[in-house]
């Protein structure tokens, strides 16, 4: 029988990485409807350490492996040694955070257990089959955001394995007492020496350090490809002091850099306030905007998924829009709107 | 060197609905093209080739082979990939094949390169512009049996051992791989060289070595729809919840608004 909620504790640099505490909500909310336990594995070379950060979590049970050492980008020892813990603590699920180590790791772990994997979701449901039994639902946008999709792994098959996008849970908080946490410590056999070896951590020369850096951040989508649009919303950027950063297509088109695309194949940014033109919204876009005081958009299709994320939105064409800030900035700020 | 580039045809549109009764994905005027981030992958593998045969102390020799697994008429990315100066094609083609999720499909792509012969180095790309799942690279090493590196913008050789920068998180890391291993290549990390009608032509003549299920022998409970674990069980079109205000009026008024919000919040942090 396969019984549990298991968490894949990843961590970098003697630090368990902040998705891991979204996951714990997410698993909670599983073992609401199921009652399954909710599990944590770790792996690592500093357990200590890492055991204290998860102390006071609504944890049932964290099932650690002592390594000689991290093994940091060595994925094809790490699959070896979680395929080890998987096989003994024989979970239901497996949760994974859907970051470079996790979507690149968990693949071989899958493979060597035969079990089903989705990427990327963003909504996890646990429902129950005929025989009472449960599975989960694993829900992901796709193609571009247009439509979701629910993925289930087959009966038989487990465990279920799913990558879960950063964000999408919010995190679980510490509480004060006894979580009543159970610590087990399994035995894993080391595996042959991995083919890579780690030379160094270089820093990033990085040509979109103002971008990232900015407190103010105007987006460009694919909206501003039309007539002057981009040129109008780069003048604005301007005269706002803002920093300038687009979507995919307009990276393809050459109108920005390709690191100042913002999403999950370019840079992540964190301003202040952020105003997008002519953007979409699809999540490997907007995946890449965080932890904003005020989000602005500006779009002309009103169903377009950035009004989900924006804090105010305007349903409009943005060139007559933009044409009045500009002006109105120029005659000496928002006043003379009024 | 034997080189071996896995690419996938995808559909060039993302114009995609819901079909209201059956909840099945009705692809709107869906012509096929190579998937873009194996457009780089390729690049990445013919300058690898140009490094090797450039460096006259080596026995600098190399060959690159396209494959891909896709219903037939997938064989127009390869000679896209011959086009771009790739050596041989090999189509992996069967309807047993179809339906495949990320683990059928590395079993069948694995089964395919081990079939093709020996290989020193296998390039992926970080993730297809459809599934977008890049479940696939990783799954075929570890079929293989070989180390892999993800999402690697820089490659080359010294001393018959890979030098890799690979992205991470904000940074970039530094690896040192011995072969074989399989990399994959993200989005946007080279400049992928264009074809030209010639060279197009040329690929056109070019023979594809085709391997179907005869040749791979592989267990049809292992492959297709019947050898995924998952299953795609419904597609629907994601409620709308906007939990937005929207600003009313005509384009001032609006500017206005948009204009006032942004120096209250301004305000409040100077
Ligand atoms: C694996 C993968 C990774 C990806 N990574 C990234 C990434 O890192 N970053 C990224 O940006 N994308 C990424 N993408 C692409 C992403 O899915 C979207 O396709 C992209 O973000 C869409 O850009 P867009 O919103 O500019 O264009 P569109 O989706 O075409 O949207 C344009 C919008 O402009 C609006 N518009 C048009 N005209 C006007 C006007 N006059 N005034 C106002 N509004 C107007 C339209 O209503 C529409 O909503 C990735 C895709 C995949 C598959
Ligand atoms: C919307 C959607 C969501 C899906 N979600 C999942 C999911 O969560 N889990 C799952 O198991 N399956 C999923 N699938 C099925 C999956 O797309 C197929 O298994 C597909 O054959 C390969 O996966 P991918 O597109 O994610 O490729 P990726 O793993 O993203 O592709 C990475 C690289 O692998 C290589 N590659 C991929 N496919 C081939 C091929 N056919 N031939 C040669 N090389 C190839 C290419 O180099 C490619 O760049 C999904 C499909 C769709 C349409």
């Amino acid at each position: 029988m396969t019984q549990g909620i298991c968490i894949f504790a990843e961590h970098w640099k003697r630090e368990i990485s902040a998705v891991v505490y979204e996951l714990i909500t997410a698993a909670k909310q599983l073992k609401e409807v199921t009652g399954e336990p909710v599990q944590l594995m770790l792996a690592a070379k500093d357990c200590q350490e890492l055991l204290k950060q998860l102390e006071g979590f609504p944890v049932d049970e964290i099932y650690v492996a002592k390594l000689e050492e991290d093994y940091d980008f060595q994925e094809d020892v790490l699959s070896d040694i979680y395929e080890q813990m998987l096989r003994s603590i024989q979970p239901s699920c497996v949760l994974i955070p859907a970051s470079d180590v996790g979507r690149s790791l968990f693949p071989r772990v899958a493979c060597r257990l035969r079990a089903g994997m989705t990427a990327d979701c963003t909504e996890l449901e646990a429902a129950k089959r005929e025989d009472g039994s449960f599975y989960l639902r694993q829900i992901k946008p796709s193609f571009e955001e247009n439509v979701k999709v629910c993925i289930c792994c087959k009966e038989q098959v487990y465990p279920q394995m799913a990558t879960v996008r950063e964000g999408v849970y919010e995190a679980c908080e510490a509480v004060d007492g006894d979580s009543g946490t159970k610590v087990q410590y399994l035995e894993v056999s080391l595996p042959e020496a991995s083919g890579i070896q780690f030379m160094e951590e270089l820093s990033c020369e990085d040509s979109n350090e103002k971008l990232q850096a900015s407190e103010i951040v105007v987006v460009g989508g694919k909206g501003t490809l039309k007539e002057d649009n981009f040129r109008l919303m780069c003048q604005f950027a301007d005269k706002l002091g803002a920093a300038v950063g687009g979507t995919r297509p307009l990276m393809d088109e050459g109108k920005i850099p390709f690191d100042h695309q913002i999403g999950q194949t370019g840079c992540t940014i964190r301003p202040k306030i952020c105003i997008s033109f002519g953007v979409s919204g699809a999540i490997q876009h907007t995946e890449g905007i965080k932890n904003t005081d005020l989000f602005l958009a500006v779009n002309t299709a009103e169903d377009a998924p950035i009004f989900q994320v924006a804090d105010y939105g305007a349903v409009a064409d943005m060139k007559p829009i933009l044409q009045c800030l500009l002006e109105m900035i120029e005659n000496g700020g928002c006043n003379s709107g009024n | 060197m034997k080189i071996i580039v896995c690419i996938k045809q995808v559909p060039s549109s993302s114009e995609v609905t819901v079909d209201p009764v059956t909840n099945n994905l009705i692809r709107e005027k869906a012509g096929t093209m190579m998937n873009p981030s194996d457009l780089n992958a390729l690049e990445a593998a013919l300058q690898l080739k140009e490094q090797i045969l450039s460096d006259k102390s080596a026995k600098g020799d190399c060959k690159i082979t396209a494959i891909t697994m896709g219903p037939p008429d997938a064989q127009e990315v390869l000679r896209t990939a011959m086009a771009m100066g790739v050596d041989e094609a090999c189509l992996l083609t069967d309807r047993y094949f179809g339906g495949s999720d990320t683990i059928a499909t590395s079993q069948v792509v694995a089964a395919g390169i081990r079939k093709y012969g020996e290989f020193d180095l296998i390039f992926a790309g970080a993730e297809s512009s459809d599934g977008a799942t890049g479940q696939v690279g990783p799954m075929v090493a570890e079929r293989l049996s070989i180390p892999h590196i993800s999402s690697v913008e820089e490659i080359k050789m010294e001393d018959q051992e890979l030098i890799l920068i690979r992205k991470f998180r904000q940074t970039r890391i530094k690896l040192k791989a011995s072969l074989p291993a399989l990399v994959t290549v993200g989005y946007g990390s080279n400049e992928p060289r264009l074809t030209t009608l010639r060279s197009n032509m040329a690929a056109k003549k070019k023979e594809i070595t085709v391997f179907t299920n005869e040749e791979l022998q592989l267990p049809l409970d292992r492959i297709g729809a019947a050898g995924s674990p998952t299953v795609v069980t419904e597609s629907f079109r994601p409620q709308i919840i906007n939990t937005c205000e929207f600003l009313s009026g005509d384009a001032r008024e609006i500017a206005g608004k948009i204009l006032a919000l942004i120096e209250k919040e301004r305000g409040d942090h100077t």
